[in-house]
């Protein structure tokens, strides 16, 4: 198909009806763009405290439930020194297999499940933090 | 194509609007007028080239180069605009496969040739009833003059593919301004 070939349709291609842009469309559409930028930028806002804060609230919950349950004597340093290899003086966490059901093993170990994944979840909005700073430096710099 | 489109890209990824807006004035005429061909709907068009808008600033990150900007972005609005006419189920034009079987080289020279004021005239009436795709097809070559292979990508068939859609297409038109026997057939 050579150019020369095609006249005929591009000729008649070209001279269907042309539809200009309706009036305002652009301004409308900019109009519009801004409306899901701020839209998105509250999104972001929102999510990244709400990560922050339900971060904050595994720690502390963490914290307050289970640190009582655990033996710090190991760092009571007005006891007399023990032989190294005195196992008593360990923190009382059993890193065995228990021998008890799916649930209750669920249970014994929820604290490091739930320190796993608030360190996750202190990881990722580390990363988020970074990143954001990183392209804030960016746009800045241009 | 604009000289610093790759720059424009880069200050859009970043958030620049103000750039979008430049972007946007170079290529929304034609963008319009390609989904306004698909679609014959002003109000639909309208909606629909500002989705593509909308889409080609969410997806923006996501282009990667290979292909031009103006490739890409006429790939969304073709595919937008056919999804469009998928939805409506608009009433087309088909023809017996005998008869474009029928239709040799020598009419479509023949009928490509002829720049008379009744043949143009008539290829205008004709491109108005072809199928969405094929409108759409003939807007990018023939309005547009993009090649055959920028038309592959647009409307993501293979280059082959296509060549055999637009040698269809002239047929189809050539029968459209010769016959006038078509049916009228709902899809």
């Amino acid at each position: 198909m050579s150019n020369n070939q095609d006249n005929a349709i591009r000729q008649a291609a070209q001279r269907l009806e042309q539809k200009p842009l309706p009036a305002g469309f652009e301004a409308r559409m900019m109009a519009r763009l801004e409306k899901q930028q701020r839209r998105e930028e509250l999104q972001e806002s929102a999510l990244f405290v709400s990560g922050i804060v339900a971060t904050i609230a595994l720690l502390v919950w963490a914290g307050m439930h289970y640190a009582p349950t655990l033996d710090f004597s190991i760092f009571d340093f007005t006891k007399e020194s023990a032989p190294l290899n005195d196992s008593s003086l360990s923190p009382k966490i059993d890193w065995h297999w228990p021998k008890v059901s799916f649930i209750e093993n669920l249970s014994n170990y929820r604290m490091w499940y739930i320190m796993g994944a608030a360190t996750m979840g202190l990881l990722l909005a580390d990363t988020y933090i970074r990143q954001r700073i990183r392209l804030k430096s960016q746009a800045k710099e241009k | 194509m604009l000289n610093n489109e790759k720059e424009l890209l880069d200050e859009i990824s970043r958030g620049n609007m103000a750039v979008f807006g430049t972007l946007m004035k170079h290529y929304s005429q034609g963008v319009y007028t390609l989904v306004v061909r698909i679609v014959s709907d002003d109000c639909d068009a309208e909606e629909l080239a500002q989705d593509v808008w909308m889409k080609v600033y969410k997806q923006l990150p996501m282009f990667s180069g290979r292909s031009a900007f103006s490739t890409w972005l006429y790939r969304i609005a073709y595919n937008a605009a056919i999804s469009h006419t998928r939805r409506k189920r608009q009433n087309n034009i088909s023809l017996d496969e005998r008869k474009l079987a029928a239709v040799g080289e020598q009419e479509l020279e023949q009928m490509e040739g002829d720049n008379s004021e009744h043949n143009i005239e008539a290829l205008t009436a004709a491109i108005e009833q072809l199928e969405p795709q094929e409108r759409a097809l003939v807007t990018l070559h023939y309005y547009e003059g993009r090649s055959l292979a920028e038309c592959a990508e647009i409307t993501g068939q293979s280059e082959g593919t296509t060549k055999v859609r637009m040698y269809r297409i002239r047929k189809k038109l050539y029968l459209l301004i010769t016959n006038n026997d078509y049916e009228q057939q709902s899809r």
